[in-house]
């Protein structure tokens, strides 16, 4: 058995492996990537050792996502069932989203009739893409989404990129809007979506069952969507070098991208490059 | 021999007399390993070198890739993610182990099409008893962890499993699963009396009995021994300390490189 330290003077940053015995001592609390047996702490996982004040943890690159309670996220339904949709969500379990937390046309007092139930098709089916919050737990871990915002709801007009959902930090607001005419969704699990600029002014009328949940992408122009092309490669490079992904740092991004070709930004030295120099920019701001 | 015939054009000429050429008397396998002079020039207790690498899969969330002499062996883990397998059972308190293991159809000297189903099922079931008690399943209720183990080259079939679970760990400790320890897996061979460690095919088709042994090297726990042929109980005794011993080894080896490869 591997034992790090006396317990009393814990180093940051030590590398362990599953099973290593990271303390004795009783007055530590266990975290994430931890287990307890005996009164001593183990690592579970293989990472870095992370001690905040008396709680313990272990942080490793590659940990799934676990959302908590007020997250936003972007999601996939990939189910229906009785009263409710399953989202994929890039997470241990796929995420539960309740007939009750959505928006129903008709006013948002509407009851709930067993027409709806029978009709939960024409609001989301499988493949669509839905941003929504996080709004309570189930007892087994799995989380419960709510929609029940006029910013909330299906996303249309654009396209999802999945990165690492640690470069997505936890911020009071997750729908940017680029100066280059382009909406970006943010989810806190990785999902980003990057659509068409969306008016301020259409998301008043909530009545119509047509507007709300509707298939069928508007008239996209070829600037828009070369500016969207731009965007989720700019978006790749940010997720390659693992830069923190925020609306800063890809406005950086995707202006030092600008003097090249939109497919040549795939290109893994141009990329290499580009992030770099985002590094540069946002350490010196 | 001369005849009126002109030369038959297809006919090779040969000498009247032939004479096979010398050739060396061919060495005993099973001999040879009691002399402890095994072919590769191990001796009885040393098992063949490791290489592993980590993350070769992209797509996977975890992957490891291993070779042991001439086995090689590539393992992908998906997980913990929802249950996709029809008719598994779904529990509200602990997570699912799933294992499938292949072989390639190139892996070992024959080649073979799908007539090794019932053995790949089984070997499938080896690596799920081996590999379950070692995770944290408690902590993933109604997911699933998949572990998809594909042998590319194999060399001896108690050494290719052995092989298949230390990568199969490995693998799992790269994708971040919550894990109680880390599974070591050796096997072993019996020539006459004595224990013979990680034998090879040609090795493994001599022996008169065979143990594999999975553990867990810190909370000294043996999650799955398989022994087949017939010895009696101390010479039992004796092969599964062997194994325990070497296993604490190979363990040090696989956590040195966990921790570098961070």
């Amino acid at each position: 058995m591997s034992e790090l330290d006396n317990g009393n003077a814990l180093s940051f940053s030590t590398i362990v492996t599953p099973s290593t015995l990271i303390t004795q001592d009783a007055a530590f609390m266990k975290g994430h990537g931890t287990f307890v047996e005996k009164e001593k702490i183990y690592s579970s996982v293989s990472g870095t050792v992370d001690r905040i004040n008396k709680l313990i943890s272990v942080k490793s690159l590659k940990q799934r996502f676990v959302g908590e309670i007020g997250d936003t996220i972007v999601g996939r339904v990939t189910k229906l069932s009785q009263k409710r949709w399953m989202v994929d969500i890039n997470s241990r379990q796929d995420a539960v989203l309740l007939l009750s937390s959505v928006n129903l046309p008709g006013g948002v007092q509407r009851r709930k009739s067993e027409s709806d139930e029978l009709q939960m098709r024409k609001f989301f089916k499988e493949g669509d893409l839905v941003f929504a919050e996080v709004q309570s737990l189930f007892g087994d871990g799995a989380l419960s989404l709510h929609t029940r915002s006029v910013e909330y709801g299906k996303l249309r007009n654009g396209v999802m990129i999945k990165v690492n959902p640690l470069l997505v930090v936890r911020s009071r607001s997750h729908l940017h809007s680029l100066p280059c005419q382009v909406d970006v969704v943010l989810g806190v699990n990785g999902y980003i979506f990057i659509g068409k600029k969306v008016e301020k002014d259409k998301l008043e009328d909530i009545s119509e069952l047509l507007e709300m949940y509707s298939d069928t992408n508007d008239e996209i122009d070829e600037l828009t969507r070369s500016n969207i092309a731009r965007v989720y490669n700019s978006i790749l490079i940010l997720d390659r070098m693992l830069c923190r992904i925020n609306d800063t740092t890809i406005n950086c991004a995707f202006e030092l991208g600008l003097p090249y070709q939109t497919s040549q930004l795939t290109n893994s030295e141009i990329a290499d490059e580009i992030a770099v120099q985002v590094r540069i920019k946002i350490a010196s701001t | 021999m001369f005849s009126s015939r002109a030369f038959d054009n297809r006919l090779v000429n040969v000498p009247e007399q032939s004479i096979p050429p010398f050739l060396e008397e061919p060495k005993s396998i099973k001999d040879s390993v009691i002399n402890n002079s095994r072919l590769d020039g191990r001796d009885q207790v040393t098992p063949r070198l490791l290489f592993i690498k980590t993350g070769l899969v992209d797509k996977a969330h975890g992957s490891a890739y291993l070779e042991q002499g001439k086995i090689k062996i590539s393992c992908a883990v998906y997980g913990p993610r929802p249950v996709v397998k029809a008719g598994a059972v779904i529990s509200a308190t602990t997570g699912n182990l799933e294992c499938e293991f292949s072989f390639s159809s190139f892996s070992s000297s024959w080649r073979t099409v799908k007539q090794r189903d019932t053995e790949e099922k089984e070997i499938s079931q080896i690596l799920t008893q081996a590999l379950g008690p070692s995770i944290c399943l408690h902590m993933f209720p109604k997911s699933s962890i998949d572990v998809y183990v594909t042998v590319i080259e194999s060399d001896g079939r108690l050494a290719t499993i052995a092989a298949a679970i230390k990568c199969a760990t490995i693998a799992l400790v790269d994708a971040s699963i919550d894990m109680f320890d880390v599974v070591t897996c050796v096997s072993a061979s019996l020539f006459n009396n004595s224990w013979v460690i990680d034998c090879t095919q040609a090795e493994e088709n001599e022996e008169d009995s065979s143990i594999l042994l999975s553990y867990m090297v810190s909370s000294q726990e043996i999650t799955n021994v398989i022994q087949t042929g017939k010895t009696s109980i101390e010479l039992s005794q004796n092969g599964l300390n062997l194994c325990v011993d070497v296993g604490s080894k190979i363990y040090q080896a696989m956590c040195q490189y966990l921790s570098k490869s961070l």
